[in-house]
Order: C-alpha cells, then sequence, then structure tokens
C-alpha cells in the first residue's frame, strides 16, 4: 500500500477511498489508445512547431487579428470582472479550431461584421464580408490580403523573429489568464446555438456584458453593451472542420497581386 | 502500486544539454504511465488523454534545465499536478454556477446511493479539488504516484519536513470531508 508511512490511523478510514481509486485504473485499450494518440499529437507538435501546448494557442497569428478582437475582449484586462472567464478561458487555449462571428451594431444597425477563423496551427482567416479578407500563416510569416471589390491582393511578410515571443505584447489571451473577479449568474437561460446557454452578467471596465455559456462551460456568445448606443456580439463555435483552402496564401487568379508597400489597408 | 522502477532512472539524454531530451523515448516508455497517473486524479479519459499530451508538449516546448534523474516520477509528478489544477477548475466552475448547474456539470457523490467503489473514488477526487493545492499534491504523488517524500519534496521544492507536515495536513482534511459525506449519506438512508 502506498500510503504506509503515513500514520496507520489516519490512513485507515480512508484506504477504501484510495483503493477504489487505484482500483479504477484505465484499461490497457484505453492506455493503448492515448498512447496513440499522444505519438499523433507529438508528431504535429514536432513537425509544426507552432503547434504546440493548449496555452500557447494564437500566438503570433492573434495578435495580427488583436486590433480587431481587443474592443471587444479587452474587458478582462480591467479592474474587476468576471470569474466566469476563468473557466471559459480553457476554451479558448484548447481548441482545434475556433470560427467567431462578430458583429457590431449601432443604433440596432449592424456596421461591422466578421468572420475569424483560427486553426490549430495558429492560421487565421478574417473576413470583413465583401470588403477585405486577410489570411495570416505564421509557419509561412506570410500574411495575404484580398480587397475584393478591387480584385486587389497583397502579401505583406510579417515580422522576423520568435512569432510566439513577439506576440507576448499583444496577447490579450494572457491578460484573460490573469483575469479575476466576479460574475453573476443569470436567472434565464437561453438558447443560442441551439444549446441551452446559461449567462453571466458582469460589468467590466464600464461595459456591462453577458456571456453565454453551456452548462459545461463551453463560450457560446459574448454580447456587450458599450457607449453610444454600440453593441458588439461575438457568436463562438470551437472544433469545427475548416476547409483547408480558407487557408491558403494563394493569390486567387482573378486578383492582381499588388506589391507590400500598397498593401496597409482595404483600398479606395 | 508504486509507478516507480529501478529502469526508470536512465535518463534519455541525445546530447549533452538538457534541452536535447528524446522525447519519443520518454513517450514510448512512460506515455501510459503518465496517462493512468492523470486518470487516477480526474476520473475522466478524454480529460486524462489531454493531460497526457500536454506533458510531452510542454517539454519539447520548456524542457527541464536540470537533468532528471528518474523520468517516470518526474512525468508522472507533471501529470498528477496538471490533473489536480484541472480538476480544482472544474470545481470551481461549479461552485461558480451554483447548485443548479453544478448538478448537471459534474454530479457530486449523492447521499443516500450506495457506497460501492465508484462513489468512494468520486468523493476522495470530489475531497481532492476541494482542499489547498499543494496538500492535494503532496496527497496524490504520494498516495496515487507511490514517491517517496524525499521525491515529492524536490519535485515541489519544499524540505521533506514540510512534505510530511502537508501529508498529514491533507490526509485529516480528507479524512474530515470524506467523514461529512458519509455523515450525509448516512443521514439520507435513515
Amino acid at each position: 500500500m502506498n500510503s504506509q508511512t503515513i500514520k496507520q490511523t489516519s490512513t485507515e478510514p480512508l484506504r477504501k477511498y484510495i483503493n477504489a481509486v487505484i482500483e479504477q485504473d484505465p484499461e490497457a485499450a484505453h492506455a493503448d489508445s492515448a498512447q496513440r494518440k499522444l505519438v499523433a499529437r507529438l508528431d504535429r507538435a514536432r513537425t509544426d512547431p507552432g503547434n504546440g501546448m493548449a496555452g500557447r494557442r494564437w500566438g503570433w497569428a492573434t495578435a495580427a487579428v488583436a486590433a480587431v478582437l481587443l474592443p471587444a475582449l479587452l474587458w478582462t484586462s480591467g479592474p474587476g470582472g468576471a470569474l466566469a472567464f476563468a473557466e471559459v478561458q480553457r476554451y479558448f487555449s484548447d481548441f482545434e479550431t475556433l470560427t467567431t462571428q462578430m458583429t457590431t451594431r449601432v443604433g440596432g444597425n449592424p456596421v461591422v461584421e466578421m468572420t475569424i477563423r483560427i486553426d490549430d496551427r495558429d492560421r487565421v482567416r478574417l473576413d470583413s464580408g465583401s470588403s477585405f479578407s486577410y489570411v495570416i500563416d505564421p509557419g509561412q510569416s506570410m500574411m495575404l490580403q484580398l480587397f475584393h471589390p478591387q480584385k486587389r491582393a497583397a502579401l505583406v511578410p510579417l515580422a522576423e523573429g520568435n512569432p510566439v515571443e513577439e506576440a507576448d505584447d499583444l496577447d490579450w489571451l494572457a491578460e484573460i489568464r490573469a483575469f479575476q473577479g466576479q460574475a453573476e449568474l443569470l436567472e434565464q437561460t437561453a438558447v443560442i446555438q441551439g444549446q441551452e446557454a446559461f449567462g453571466f452578467s458582469l460589468n467590466a471596465g464600464g461595459m456591462d456584458m453577458t456571456l453565454w455559456a453551456t452548462e459545461s462551460g463551453e463560450p457560446l456568445s459574448l454580447q456587450m453593451a458599450g457607449p453610444g448606443g454600440v453593441e458588439t456580439r461575438m457568436d463562438f463555435a470551437f472544433d469545427r472542420p475548416l476547409d483547408e483552402k480558407a487557408f491558403s496564401l494563394a493569390v486567387p487568379a482573378d486578383y492582381r497581386l499588388l506589391d507590400s508597400a500598397g498593401a496597409d489597408g482595404p483600398l479606395d | 502500486m508504486h509507478l516507480l522502477s529501478a529502469s526508470d532512472s536512465s535518463p534519455p539524454m541525445t546530447g549533452n544539454a538538457a534541452t536535447k531530451i528524446d522525447i519519443d523515448a520518454l513517450a514510448i516508455a512512460h506515455g501510459r504511465a503518465v496517462f493512468r497517473a492523470a486518470f487516477r486524479v480526474i476520473g475522466d479519459r478524454a480529460q486524462a488523454e489531454d493531460i497526457q499530451q500536454n506533458v510531452f508538449v510542454r517539454l519539447i516546448e520548456k524542457p527541464p534545465r536540470q537533468p532528471i534523474e528518474n523520468w517516470k516520477s518526474y512525468l508522472c509528478a507533471m501529470s498528477t499536478r496538471a490533473a489536480i489544477d484541472e480538476l480544482r477548475r472544474s470545481q470551481r466552475w461549479q461552485r461558480l454556477t451554483g447548485p443548479r448547474l453544478a448538478s448537471r456539470v459534474s454530479p457530486e457523490p449523492q447521499p443516500g446511493a450506495a457506497l460501492d467503489d465508484q462513489y468512494r473514488a468520486q468523493s476522495l477526487r470530489l475531497v481532492l479539488g476541494r482542499i489547498p493545492r499543494r496538500q492535494a499534491e503532496c496527497f496524490a504523488l504520494r498516495v496515487f504516484d507511490g514517491l517517496e517524500l524525499a521525491e515529492i519534496a524536490e519535485l515541489l521544492s519544499i524540505s521533506s519536513n514540510a512534505v510530511s507536515v502537508t501529508l498529514n495536513r491533507a490526509v485529516n482534511a480528507i479524512r474530515d470531508r470524506i467523514a461529512a459525506i458519509e455523515s450525509r449519506a448516512q443521514e439520507t438512508r435513515s
């Protein structure tokens, strides 16, 4: 028995509980299955350094789209906030793919609509309706910008150096991790994306917001109300299959490639 | 059942630097034990698999600076500690969401249920997630992983005496909490 060195009088009442845990050890087949998955995971991690452990997701590539996401998510860095996010954070750092649909409304009218897709190699695809798309591939250290109305494209090299380390300054995820606070569980549930959702109401940085999550804590939606009647909603979908073509850096055949000097933003 | 053996103490370094670790060899030799160590704490296969993978990927990202004398105990301890963190996270979520939702996320052992092994294992895991982290680590590393006090002390960077004291407190805390669970179960039955 492993607990021999602990006083007999102390461990005796626990022995049957300890034995119960040890006797539940997984079967050999389950351990073998885990072993196969481990080997595959290590292969992926080795062939793609960007595909590190869960906590390192959303590294450099995230920084590139942080400017878009920060207004919606940096509430976590302010004083006070939501304890709920400490749990929700795990989903943001442990995904295979993440699709985020972001809509910002002013006075009820949508002014910004974006779809952001991220895969397990930290590649990001950001689509702003029919206006423009960005494809960011940290493995290739390149960003493809597509300006749809003009049929123009630009390939922009990402900054040199260690992409993950350089991202630390803009890593809003790290700020989310450090966040501590309180959130109030709403009495009413809602149905979001066809699932029963539990809402957490909180106020952070002067913004009222509601985070909706499944009963297991998986975030479904984040809704915020800011000054001037600005409302932002982000809907999350984790681990849905994404088309590999979405992350291609190839310039579409009907687009004209600009040099990088002209690729700072959408064209007039 | 101890997870250690004499054959575990050959450090699989492929070079002089600690950064040149043969991860594949470690995974083959100790992957199953790391999975089992996580499972004992967390009691969930999928979560144990995640923890097992993260232990080895972390080795790639952040290899230990010092030579490791016993890789099996080192890796199992990493796994156990990660599982305790996960256990505490999930239980914090339950407390946050309140009894209404908590009972749907991961049901607490229900008073009145048969005191079978599954109930006992579930109770011990529940309690393990509610005592102070250091106590839980000492308890799990000693009782589940079978580490000696000196090994635990080295892994946690504390003295053997501190391990002994912490372990004693852990046992007392677990015993008291389990007694309370049993008492509630007894009341319900009667």
